[in-house]
């Protein structure tokens, strides 16, 4: 084939590059697709609360991802800082997941828990108050914007299109009970997600329940990063077998 | 370049750009063709030893001569090469795993008190909280009194040491997370770590009692 024929064509030359590139892409996920095993079976994952979802949707929106990876990868350095590895099935209801790449901080996967939120809102709003060197940046809005939630239901309804099982009726609603218990189900409810959203804000305590903030939904996301699955359950071999 | 002595011997690559330029059709090196050939063989050798191909299910090519043994619940298993088993093969096997293994079952039967009062135990429980405590408390207690920045979070020692491992297995502040002043650590921590952690905050607050101590 005579280069001229790619090289003075755009389309041409478009076309075998995408062909060229896909390749590789192709050869690295399909796989994972056709593997059932992929998602490992475990019991606890369960899609976010409305409050919880606002709170991932602020941390895209803020860029959080850039300086901080949420996966921690099957390596002794790492199980030693941060715990156990990151499954699949952890990040199953996640739309987009937000593994990341770049580490300027520490990694977020299993930071649900190790802090107060109170430890929490200081550290956002001044990191260099409680680390002194910190590079992370003052987030000084988000404790006093409120947060946006009128639209909740729509952002529910969009990811049910995506397969997360937030219920829209009875059907629905019986099979989250069979797959996550009757407390968690009621969270998933759509018509609900409101009340559900104000509730969870109340129990957290250091919020002014009549206008919740974004800080509040930050941090509610914050803390249950990495927590829902209880690990004491599994023996140490069990998600090896999943690979 | 090109003249009586040197003729034109490749072709170029037949177009012209401004109306002058053109472009040698050269084959690359000859090292860089072996070099190509070379990792299309080794792709083949890679499909063969490591786990490669899906064949739909769950089945798929699990490799060859590439077995790894690790403990399970005290049976030893084996696994087609893969990280998550690697890793408990290197936590498991690797130098100084045994050694490491019979002093964190000593301090898990050893009281904080016994711990304390063992040179050999101490040393080894003062590296690993050293480690857990640069990883998960500096941040609200600092590493000194000057810093403990979250709420003048320092060691007042009165409590204990058993008083000490009962605070970092509970947290501080009952109710909801909200009201949460230190999290709990249980969940997080195994059992020798939280105990070596209270020796070492113990050891933290007596540095405090006694500024002149440089130890
Ligand atoms: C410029 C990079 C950068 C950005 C952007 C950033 N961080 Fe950080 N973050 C850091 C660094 C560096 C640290 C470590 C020092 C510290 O604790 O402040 C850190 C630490 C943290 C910690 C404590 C982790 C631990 O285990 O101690 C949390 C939680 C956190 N960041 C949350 C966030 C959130 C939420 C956002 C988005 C609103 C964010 N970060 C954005 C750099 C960043
Ligand atoms: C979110 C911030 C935070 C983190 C993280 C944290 N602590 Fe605390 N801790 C506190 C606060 C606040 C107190 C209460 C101090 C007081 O009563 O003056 C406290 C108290 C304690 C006490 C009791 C001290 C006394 O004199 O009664 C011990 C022991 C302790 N922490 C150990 C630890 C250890 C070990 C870790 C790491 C595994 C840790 N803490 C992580 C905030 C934290």
């Amino acid at each position: 084939m005579k280069h001229e024929w790619i090289e003075t064509h755009t389309s041409h030359f478009l076309i075998l590059t995408l062909l060229v590139i896909s390749i590789g892409g192709l050869v690295e996920i399909v796989p994972l697709f056709l593997i059932k095993n992929t998602v490992e079976t475990v019991a606890g994952v369960r899609p976010y609360t409305p409050l919880e979802l606002l709170g991932s949707n602020i941390y895209q929106r803020e860029g959080c991802y850039l300086c901080h990876s949420q996966m921690i990868r099957p390596l002794q350095e790492e199980w030693l800082r941060y715990g156990h590895y990151s499954l699949a099935a952890e990040s199953q209801f996640d739309h987009p997941f937000l593994w990341g790449a770049r580490r300027i901080g520490p990694d977020l996967a299993r930071v649900g828990g190790k802090y107060s939120n109170t430890w929490h809102i200081q550290h956002i709003t001044a990191p260099r108050s409680l680390v002194s060197r910190s590079r992370m940046p003052n987030y000084l809005w988000l404790k006093d914007r409120p947060l946006q939630y009128s639209d909740i239901e729509a952002h529910l309804r969009a990811l049910v299109r995506a397969g997360v099982p937030y219920s829209e009726n009875q059907e629905q609603y019986d099979k989250n009970v069979a797959l996550f218990g009757k407390d968690v189900a009621n969270r998933l409810v759509i018509s609900r997600a409101r009340e559900n959203l104000l509730a969870q804000v109340a129990g957290n305590a250091d919020g002014n329940v009549v206008s919740p903030t974004e800080m509040d939904a930050l941090v509610a996301y914050l803390q249950i990063l990495g927590t829902l699955v209880d690990f004491k359950k599994y023996d140490e071999g069990y998600f090896a077998r999943f690979r | 370049m090109l003249d009586a002595n040197h003729p034109m011997v490749v072709q170029t690559t037949s177009h012209i750009w401004d109306g002058d330029i053109q472009e040698f059709n050269n084959l690359p090196p000859r090292g860089w063709w072996r070099a190509f050939y070379a990792t299309v063989v080794f792709s083949v050798f890679y499909w063969i030893v490591h786990p490669a191909w899906p064949f739909g299910g769950d089945y798929y090519t699990k490799g060859i001569l590439n077995k790894i043994e690790y403990q399970s619940q005290g049976v030893t298993v084996y696994a087609h090469w893969n990280t998550r088993a690697l890793l408990l093969h290197t936590l498991q096997q690797q130098d100084g795993a045994a050694g490491r293994k019979e002093y964190l079952e000593k301090i898990t039967a050893a009281s904080p008190r016994e711990i304390v009062a063992d040179v050999e135990l101490m040393a080894f429980s003062r590296s690993l909280a050293k480690r857990l405590f640069g990883d998960n408390c500096v941040s609200c207690h600092g590493n000194n009194v000057a810093n403990a920045s979250f709420g003048g979070a320092w060691f007042a020692g009165g409590i204990g040491l058993e008083g000490f491992q009962q605070t970092i297995e509970n947290g501080i502040g009952a109710g909801s997370r909200g009201g949460w002043v230190m999290p709990a650590w249980k969940n997080r921590l195994s059992v020798p770590e939280i105990k070596a952690l209270a020796v070492y905050a113990s050891q933290l607050s007596s540095a405090r009692t006694e500024p002149t101590d440089k130890k």
